[in-house]
């Protein structure tokens, strides 16, 4: 009987132990969130072409619980080398502002202006860089081991080098993507039907060569900001041998993997800021037991968010069988 | 007025002593005195007359024609006496209120030397700390960390000792002094239940040998009677409620010292350091009180003897075993129950002692988890019902044992162990049903059960052994030598499996697992020193060498996803299970002296010496330490500090809460040893038949902390890359620490206040700028009350009030598309800009205790946080987007019974 009600009273205190706190942020004016990442190449792996999208949300309170509000009536101006080259439109079926003349060219100092009743104005501006080469690419090893919770599925680990052919005359931020094609089959009768899809394999490791490598910072919680980021700090005006280990899951009864491409942008230090700092924001709470939260880095005058360019290389590796 | 022929006696003014209120030595009386050529024993006839004290005195002893002239002016009557009487060969002597003049005896030629230890009478136990002293001679000294002491006088045909301890009854101990002397001294304990509260032990009296005492010291049967945590009695909270002293909220977080963080306090038990001191996150210590002898808290002002750490020096003695009779305890709590058992193997020569607890805590915390988390609700977010269920588990134990063997009276050793570990169990079950469609051709439109399974266990515990032999080489050398081992580990894993049950009978599920483990380990050997060389000299020396292992943290991460209709963008295993050790290795040397410079000015001046060797790169360190104590007159001392530290360790904490799971990482060629100079300055008076009141203030800059790059876990918790997540900076803690302390009569109490800063910097955190510590709080109030009924009763309250914890919270939301999809941004505050609200908490308890035959029997009834106050230990941000405070502690009564036989 003591046991019984000794736990109930304790039980009935710990529920009481979390409770609702007001924070002094709900009357603050918000501010808007520009998104703007644009590149001056067309042959894009994920799709995008080489014409201006911005999107424009509205900031809000950490407790709001309100859904996200895309601003749809602004005046967002775009410009060259200070020049004005044209007021975009809103496409209101991607909720975004695009723009319909212009394409976006390397080596040139883009900005842009947006004007809204609502909110104080914000701007940006960005430089598209001249892309990096790619030099050798080199498969070293494909393993695959069985899954040890279900044995016919495999789990692919490939690790290779990539060549990175570093100009000496400015300081590079690189940005380095994989994509992956798997050809999913299937054997009906004496017919065979193909479906392909694209995933981007798992970077589980870089650096494997131990010190030498230069530093990078890799995404591994959210496939929003996916990638490996890197400076050539330590390898400026050379050709820098770049080692990954990359992995993905196989089920070698009804798929086979195709090549990997590999995706080297050269990007700017806003570009290279902002996504390394939102990477150490990503996943993080307000709880001590998770990181402390950081602030994310942005280009963007009174607002938050990103406007930035990027030039790339594109290559192909086929993996060995 | 002058009586007899032989010899003549003054007596003047003994009405005005019967009314004599203030009884001060009649030395230290003060007086305007002025003689011109006048005869020295008129002159001490006028002395005498006018300040109404006796002076007595042989008329032959006075020489005749010896005239003395002098003005003073507000001077203490010693003062004057020493001015008349030198070049004489008389001397003084108070005896009562009166002064007695002699001659002065010639200087014995000899010195000779008592050396030995001083023991508990019932159990053998050696005193730490205990004061022998010489009234005649008025020198003194005490006994060292293992019971030993050494005291070197004039030869004398009888001599008696004052030998006194906390705890004790004062003893005269009887010698006859023509050679050296070898001697075990035993003290009995005191008839009434008059523990000692805190104490700073600077001397008064001052002799070389108590100046290393500059600490804070609280009896273990002082801990036993205060408030207690569900009757755990824990000489952590015993510390909590010192000035300079602070913790997080209800102890988690640990044990901080004038602005340190929780890694830079060295934790020593019986010499050994131990990496992780607390059970349940910081709630308690992992020391059982039924097994320390004594515990000594040095905030910073370490002498040069201890080092690795900035902040303060924690050192913990275990018991030795009775060596008389066999003897135990038995006690049970709501958090614990704990049984010591000790006595002798060989009476006088070997003794065992064993101690073990375990948590009690198993038996409630399943189900009261249980009732908890067993909900049926509606998802705030979705709107969905959901059943939800599962169950919480934690138990902690842990072992001291110690052999204990004389092998001649000039060689001990002692054998000692400790292990403890925790275990913590989490398990949450949510159900749900969902309609999902696939885009496929036909779509498919199905519903499912979801059932997800969170499970997740932390497991961690230290092991400290060591082996220690006492060796004395002569009366005046003192060896210990000690060869020890710590290892501390910490395991984790989290399994999350989510399955879904479709109505056409088929099924899939994903299952994640993550596993986390840390180790650390220290295998050593260490020879320290004790030559007294007199009562001014008490030198100290010594080196030791130890090969220290770092597992900072070995990650495996898995994630299998079983016949879903929708592919998993990705499939992830890092492992790193197999990642190699760092190794160093740490050599160091001290030395250093408590010595007496004037009969009022003593100081220990000391310097240590450090090489931290790993992968083939050396770091050196040279680490001055200085503390003075200067009487500046009757109750009243100064006290003046500076010492340099370095600490080759470090601890990566996520934010400063001292988690099991948070990882200590070696020096390295990248990440530079953190280094501390600390100065302090502080006064104080004692009180006679009170107490004292003391003001401390002292400043500390701390260069090369370490701190992690701030963000994603999955960025730095990798055994293989720590050094390029972490940032290095600079810290700085200063403020002014005030007590006041009634230590005396029946009703005993503490004030304890606090005004403190304390900043960091690193250049790559919160854009440069200094950003508060977690526990900077500017104020910190401290308050324990104690009242002694009879023989039996006794009665305790303590009550804090501090500025809240500092913290860093998000406070905007944004949205931003970044070519895969869009992703919400918290934006924070700066770094623990903002505040959590007071703390505050009070606690009372009675504690009652008889005995019959020869079983003593202690009950302790309590309250914790009697007004249910709740202190935030952190915010979160909940799923509804609500901000939500959790706390840890409300009201809980408290009970504890023990037995001794």
């Amino acid at each position: 009987m003591l046991r019984i009600l000794l736990i109930s009273m304790l039980s009935f205190l710990i529920y009481s132990c979390e409770s609702v706190v007001e924070l002094d942020v709900n009357n603050i004016q918000p501010s808007l969130s520009v998104s703007s990442i644009f590149t001056s190449n067309t042959n894009n792996p994920n799709g995008r072409d080489n014409s201006f999208e911005v999107q424009l949300t509205e900031s809000k309170a950490i407790t709001s619980g309100n859904n996200t509000i895309f601003i749809d009536d602004a005046v967002v101006e775009l410009y060259r080398e200070g020049y004005l080259l044209e007021q975009l439109t809103y496409d209101y079926d991607r909720d975004l502002y695009v723009s319909t003349e212009t394409v976006v060219e390397q080596g040139f100092h883009y900005s842009f202006k947006v004007q809204h009743p609502d909110y104080e104005e914000v701007s940006g501006e960005a430089f598209v860089p001249f892309a990096s080469q790619i030099g050798s690419t080199t498969p070293i090893s494909k393993t695959g081991s069985p899954s040890p919770i279900e044995p016919n599925r495999s789990i692919e680990q490939v690790e290779m080098e990539i060549e990175l052919e570093d100009p000496a005359t400015v300081k590079n931020y690189y940005h380095v993507l994989f994509y992956h094609t798997l050809v999913n089959y299937q054997v009906l009768g004496l017919d065979t039907t193909l479906d392909y899809s694209t995933t981007r394999p798992f970077i589980t490791n870089y650096n494997l060569n131990g010190n030498n490598e230069p530093e990078a910072i890799l995404s591994t919680s959210s496939a929003e900001l996916y990638g490996a980021f890197l400076t050539d700090q330590d390898f400026n005006g050379t050709t820098k041998t770049l080692n990954f280990s990359l992995q993905y899951p196989l089920n070698p009864a009804i798929q086979v993997a195709d090549n990997i491409i590999v995706e080297v942008r050269t990007v700017t230090k806003d570009y290279y800021d902002f996504y390394t700092s939102a990477i150490r924001n990503a996943g993080i709470g307000s709880d001590p037991f998770s990181y402390t939260p950081t602030s994310v880095k942005s280009n963007i005058e009174n607002g938050f968010g990103l406007f930035a360019g990027y030039s790339h290389q594109v290559k192909a590796i086929k993996l060995p069988r | 007025m002058i009586i007899g022929t032989r010899h003549f006696f003054i007596i003047i003014g003994f009405l005005f002593l019967a009314f004599a209120s203030d009884a001060q030595s009649p030395l230290l009386k003060r007086t305007d005195f002025t003689v011109n050529d006048e005869l020295l024993e008129d002159a001490l006839i006028q002395l005498s007359q006018q300040t109404a004290v006796n002076i007595s005195f042989s008329n032959k002893l006075i020489p005749s024609k010896k005239r003395v002239t002098t003005n003073q002016k507000n001077t203490t009557i010693q003062r004057i006496l020493d001015i008349l009487l030198t070049n004489t060969n008389i001397q003084y002597k108070v005896i009562g209120d009166n002064i007695s003049l002699s001659k002065r005896p010639p200087p014995p030629s000899r010195k000779f030397t008592i050396s030995g230890y001083v023991e508990d009478e019932e159990t053998g136990e050696p005193l730490i700390g205990a004061n022998i002293y010489d009234p005649d001679s008025q020198l003194g000294t005490s006994t060292n960390e293992y019971g030993f002491f050494s005291l070197t006088l004039y030869e004398a045909i009888n001599i008696e000792l004052d030998v006194s301890f906390l705890g004790y009854q004062l003893k005269k101990e009887q010698l006859k002094l023509k050679k050296d002397l070898q001697v075990n001294i035993q003290l009995a304990a005191s008839l009434t239940l008059n523990p000692i509260i805190v104490t700073p032990q600077d001397s008064l009296y001052g002799t070389a040998a108590n100046l290393n005492q500059y600490n804070d010291q609280i009896a273990i049967e002082q801990i036993k009677l205060l408030p207690t945590l569900g009757g755990e009695a824990d000489i952590w909270r015993g510390n909590y409620l010192q000035a300079g002293v602070q913790t997080g909220t209800d102890g988690v977080g640990g044990l901080l010292v004038r602005g340190g963080s929780v890694d830079q306090n060295l934790v020593l038990l019986d010499g050994v350091p131990v990496y992780n001191p607390t059970h349940a996150i910081g709630v308690f210590s992992i020391f059982n009180t039924d097994a320390i002898k004594s515990f000594t808290l040095y905030k910073g002002n370490a002498p040069a003897r201890y080092g690795g750490r900035l902040s303060s020096v924690m050192n913990i003695r275990t018991r030795e075993g009775n060596n008389q009779e066999f003897s135990g305890e038995v006690s049970a709590g709501l958090i614990s129950a704990k049984a010591s058992f000790e006595g002798p193997i060989i009476k006088d020569k070997c003794s065992f002692f064993i101690s073990g607890r375990h948590s009690l805590t198993q038996w409630y915390i399943p189900q009261i988890t249980s009732r908890v988390k067993d909900q049926n609700n509606e998802n705030r977010v979705t709107g969905i019902d959901q059943n939800r269920s599962g169950s919480s588990d934690y138990a902690f134990y842990d072992i001291n044992a110690k052999l204990h063997v004389d092998v001649s009276p000039k060689d001990k050793f002692y054998l000692s162990y400790y292990k403890g570990n925790d275990d913590f169990s989490d398990r949450n079950l949510l159900e749900y049903r969902d309609s999902f469609s696939f885009n496929i051709d036909p779509p498919l439109f199905i519903d499912a059960t979801i059932r997800d399974t969170t499970d997740l266990g932390f497991s961690w515990g230290n092991t400290a052994t060591s082996l220690r032999w006492n060796h004395v080489f002569t009366n005046k050398l003192f060896a210990n030598t000690t060869l020890y081992y710590s290892d501390y580990n910490f395991q984790s894993e989290e399994r999350f499996a989510s399955g879904g049950f479709y109505e056409d009978g088929s099924d899939d599920y994903i299952l994640e697992v993550e596993k986390f483990t840390l180790n650390n380990n220290n295998l050593g050997g260490k020879i320290d020193l004790d030559y007294i060389h007199s009562t001014n000299h008490y030198i100290r020396f010594g080196l030791g060498v130890s090969k220290q292992e770092f597992l900072p943290g070995a990650f495996l991460n898995s994630t299998e996803a079983i016949d879903l209709p929708i592919l998993l963008d990705s499939i992830a295993i890092f492992d790193t299970l197999d990642v190699q050790p760092q190794i160093a290795y740490e050599y160091e040397a001290y030395i250093e002296d408590d010595f007496q410079l004037t009969s009022t000015l003593q100081a220990n001046i000391g310097v240590r010496g450090a090489i931290w060797s790993i992968d083939n790169t050396n770091f050196y360190s040279l680490q001055p330490r200085i503390h003075t104590t200067y009487n500046l007159r009757k109750n009243w001392l100064i006290r003046a500090d500076f010492s340099q530290s370095v600490q080759h360790v470090h601890f990566l904490t996520k934010s400063n809460l001292g988690l099991p799971g948070d990882i200590w990482v070696p020096t390295t060629q990248n990440v530079p040893p953190e280094r501390a100079w600390q100065t302090s300055l502080g006064v104080e008076y004692q009180i006679k038949k009170f107490g004292f009141v003391s003001i401390d203030a002292y400043y500390k800059d701390m260069n090369n902390v370490i701190a992690f790059i701030q963000g994603d876990s999955s960025l730095v918790l990798n055994a293989t890359n720590w050094e390029e997540n972490v940032e290095i900076g600079q810290g700085e803690a200063y403020g002014v620490e005030f007590s006041l302390k009634k230590t005396s009569g029946m009703f005993r109490s503490w004030i304890n206040y606090t005004l403190s800063w304390s900043e960091r910097q690193f250049d790559n955190l919160n854009d440069g700028q200094p950003f508060p510590f977690r526990y900077d709080r500017r104020h910190s109030l401290k308050l324990m009350g104690q009242y002694f009924l009879g023989d039996h009763w006794n009665f305790n309250a303590t009550w804090v009030i501090e500025s809240g914890a500092r913290l860093t919270l998000p406070l905007f939301e944004y949205q931003v598309r970044t070519g895969f999809g869009d992703i919400n941004i918290q934006e924070p505050s700066q770094i623990n800009e903002r505040q959590t609200p007071a703390y505050h908490r009070l606690d009372i308890a009675a504690n009652y205790s008889f005995e019959k035959g020869r079983w003593s029997h202690a009950l302790s009834l309590g309250i914790f946080n009697v007004y249910n106050r709740i202190n935030p230990i952190f915010y979160r941000l909940r799923q509804d987007q609500q901000l939500v405070q959790v706390s840890l502690l409300p009201f809980l009564p408290s009970v504890n019974y023990s037995v001794k036989f």
